[in-house]
């Protein structure tokens, strides 16, 4: 009996010193499975899977609270941070896609950067939707179409540039997030936009004799053909809804560049000479904005006009135009004076830290629009229509963020 | 013969030898003289509405004290002593401007005239080397690599507005001011040629002109050669290069193993993977060893160290033994485990 109880002592000791080994392996576990997740980059806690969109909306949603500044309506702040995770790229779609009525406020569709998910969102809800379910990991850059239609590119293993193209036809009322697929475009495309629209693609592809060529095809490349000898590949490429496409030398410190139309098989000069040069034409106009490497901002309203120089100093690509006829132009301006060199900006060695500042292009009128204390570096800027919003990403983290424009 | 008959003979032959030339010079105030006077105009390949000087010259006529009598399509312009100079503004592409010019010196006189027509031609360049994908800046020529141009020229027939096309023209293409037979011709707007490795600059230009001559635009262009330039990024798990976040002396980073990627930019190959490209990877004095499929990336663990790494290379060609770039960047680790974990997209600057 005395054996007996004993036993039970020991078995009863052996019990609880195993439970607690156990309890001490599973919390190593966690903090490692705390550290992959985390690494996807939303300093987020681990996901729990209890919402049925899935943990990276947790992870963005879960963070949207206090991310915003200026003057709040309908509970969102005039400036504010959408995501928190970096994304690879954005744009506007149909409002919505095919179904129910069209809204005032614009609606977003972005690819997160680490997973290739798609979400949606609008510019009057803190709410944010995923759209698809499909992992795509390191996606670098992204399009999106007002019909869905998004491309997606990555660096393969080979080092080797790769383009994809889909359509993710999952509106917000659905279910759940849908599957994505994806087909693949040849692997020798340089530069490539998308027409707002979505259904057409423009290209510089290098031919097999390593001459670059202009092509434009439908969004998934049927019917491609070429527009025009580039003669080089360093551009960057430019489509507006209006069906104009300009191409901009890629730039070099101290080096004049040219800005083109391209128009009947030709390249025709749009603005030339300029060192630095970015530049910004105009929908529906002929209005464009140039600027140089120093930051000296111009605007040219016709063809047939001498430009005007602007009293803010940015750069072309840091601005967007509102809708034509309208002449205002909305600039995100550094805070400091443009210093050290465009090429070290591209390569990431340098920031600015920019505020928002509207001009009127026609009389060099300019008033401040918005200013905080965010740290942002704004690129890849674009203007909703309807509801007037800018959507930009920072440069800093690549992260999407949204000004509405009236206070 | 009488000494009389003698002299009248003697004053016959004087009258005429001195008739002569007197004679020839009242011939000659038409076209031989004219002639005899150039024009030539600066800049040579004037642009549209920019402003050229016409200048007359002479070697037969004093000008500076002769008459001179300008005429621009047709309309007199300017009439003064020495008058040798004259500016007009050149038109619109596919304009003709047409200059007459008298000059009129004691008992001579000249004439010249020309058309100025008015033309552009772009010279475009680009480096045949490295640049990662999604940059947006050009790519540079480094010693030995080669350098790709492009002309895009309008020169357009007077009265027209529609250029000429350019595969019609022809193009003289020069480096350093040697002609390149090999690339020129007609059509031959495109051209590579390869950046000199004894030159921080090379000079290259093209002349386009129309077969017949009528119509010739010129531009050049000043290439700068550059060394490649080594930038390190960290190489994410999850999101891949971090190209946008370069790293510097002083960078930290949150995990304590990291993977570092080296972008030699202008790197004179298409591939970082090429076997010509050398990269001698030193961390903390220590020479690493990498993967040789994958060469410009480094992994670091800082677990049980005090995180600080300072990263030295040497990039270097196989065969190009001016291509050489040094750098080194010291960076802190996180020492914690990897259980510390912060957005890597937090600039570090």
């Amino acid at each position: 009996m005395k054996i007996l109880r004993y036993i039970l002592v020991a078995s009863t000791v052996f019990i609880i010193a195993a439970l607690v080994w156990w309890y001490v392996f599973l919390r190593a576990e966690q903090g490692a499975l705390q550290t992959i997740d985390a690494g996807r980059g939303a300093n987020a806690p681990a996901p729990t899977f209890e919402s049925f969109i899935g943990s990276t909306y947790e992870n963005i949603v879960s963070n949207l609270s206090g991310e915003g500044n200026g003057t709040e309506e309908n509970g969102v702040p005039r400036l504010r941070r959408i995501t928190q995770s970096p994304v690879a790229g954005y744009g506007f779609v149909s409002n919505p896609l095919g179904t129910g009525a069209a809204t005032s406020s614009a609606r977003v569709r972005f690819v997160e950067r680490a997973t290739g998910y798609i979400f949606e969102t609008s510019t009057d809800t803190n709410e944010l939707t995923r759209i698809t379910n499909t992992l795509f990991p390191k996606v670098y850059e992204a399009h999106v179409g007002k019909n869905g239609v998004v491309i997606i590119r990555g660096i393969d293993d080979n080092g080797n540039l790769a383009t994809s193209v889909g359509i993710a036809t999952t509106t917000p009322g659905s279910s759940s997030p849908k599957a994505l697929s994806l087909t693949a475009l040849s692997q020798n495309i340089e530069a490539l936009v998308l027409k707002p629209s979505g259904d057409t693609i423009l290209y510089i592809r290098e031919n097999p004799d390593g001459t670059p060529t202009l092509m434009q095809a439908l969004w998934n490349n049927a019917n491609a053909k070429t527009l025009a000898e580039t003669g080089i590949s360093g551009w960057q490429l430019q489509f507006l809804e209006d069906g104009r496409i300009f191409l901009v030398q890629n730039i070099a410190n101290g080096i004049v560049n040219n800005a083109y139309e391209v128009k009947g098989g030709r390249l025709l000069q749009s603005v030339g000479g300029v060192r630095g040069l970015m530049f910004l034409p105009q929908e529906n106009s002929e209005s464009v904005l140039y600027s140089s490497e120093d930051g000296t901002l111009s605007a040219r309203m016709t063809n047939d006009v001498a430009p005007v120089t602007l009293p803010i100093k940015t750069t072309a690509d840091k601005c967007v135009w509102a809708k034509a006829p309208s002449t205002t132009v909305y600039c995100a301006v550094p805070r400091n004076a443009l210093t050290g060199s465009s090429e070290a900006r591209l390569r990431g060695e340098i920031y600015t830290s920019d505020f928002w500042w509207s001009v009127e292009a026609n009389s060099g009128n300019a008033k401040l629009l918005f200013s905080s204390d965010a740290p942002v570096d704004v690129e890849n800027a674009r203007l909703t229509s309807g509801d007037p919003h800018i959507l930009f990403m920072n440069a800093i983290d690549k992260t999407l963020w949204a000004l509405r424009i009236a206070e | 013969m009488t000494h009389r008959s003698a002299a009248v003979v003697l004053l016959l032959a004087l009258a005429v030898l001195t008739l002569i030339p007197a004679l020839l010079s009242a011939q000659s105030t038409g076209t031989t003289f004219g002639t005899s006077m150039t024009l030539s105009a600066s800049p040579e390949y004037p642009t549209p509405n920019s402003s050229v000087q016409i200048k007359a010259a002479s070697v037969f006529l004093n000008l500076n004290t002769s008459v001179i009598t300008w005429y621009v399509n047709g309309r007199v312009v300017q009439s003064d002593i020495g008058a040798t100079q004259f500016q007009i503004t050149a038109g619109e592409l596919g304009s003709e401007t047409r200059i007459y010019v008298e000059a009129q010196g004691g008992n001579a006189s000249a004439i010249a005239q020309g058309v100025v027509r008015p033309t552009e031609v772009d010279l475009l360049w680009e480096g045949d080397s490295y640049v990662p994908p999604f940059y947006r800046g050009r790519a540079l020529p480094t010693s030995g690599s080669s350098i790709r141009l492009f002309a895009i020229p309008r020169l357009v027939p007077g009265g027209s507005s529609t250029p000429i096309p350019a595969e019609d023209l022809i193009y003289t293409w020069r480096q350093g001011g040697q002609i390149l037979q090999g690339a020129s011709g007609r059509g031959r707007y495109t051209a590579t040629i390869e950046a000199s490795p004894f030159s921080q600059t090379e000079s290259v230009s093209v002349e386009v002109k129309t077969t017949d001559g009528e119509l010739r635009g010129f531009a050049s262009a000043r290439i700068p050669s550059t060394d490649p330039k080594l930038v390190l990024y960290e190489d994410h798990p999850a999101f891949g290069i971090l190209f946008h976040q370069a790293l510097i002396n002083g960078s930290t980073i949150s995990e304590s193993e990291a993977s570092f990627s080296v972008i030699p930019y202008f790197a004179p190959e298409p591939t970082l993977k090429s076997s010509l490209l050398q990269y001698a990877w030193r961390v903390n004095g220590t020479p690493l060893t990498n993967d040789p499929t994958r060469p410009n990336t480094i992994t670091l663990n800082a677990e049980g160290t005090d995180g600080n790494a300072l990263i030295e290379l040497a990039f270097t060609h196989a065969t190009n033994y001016f291509i050489s770039a040094r750098n080194s960047w010291n960076l802190t680790l996180s020492t914690l485990g990897g259980n510390v974990f912060t957005d890597p997209f937090r600039g570090n600057q």
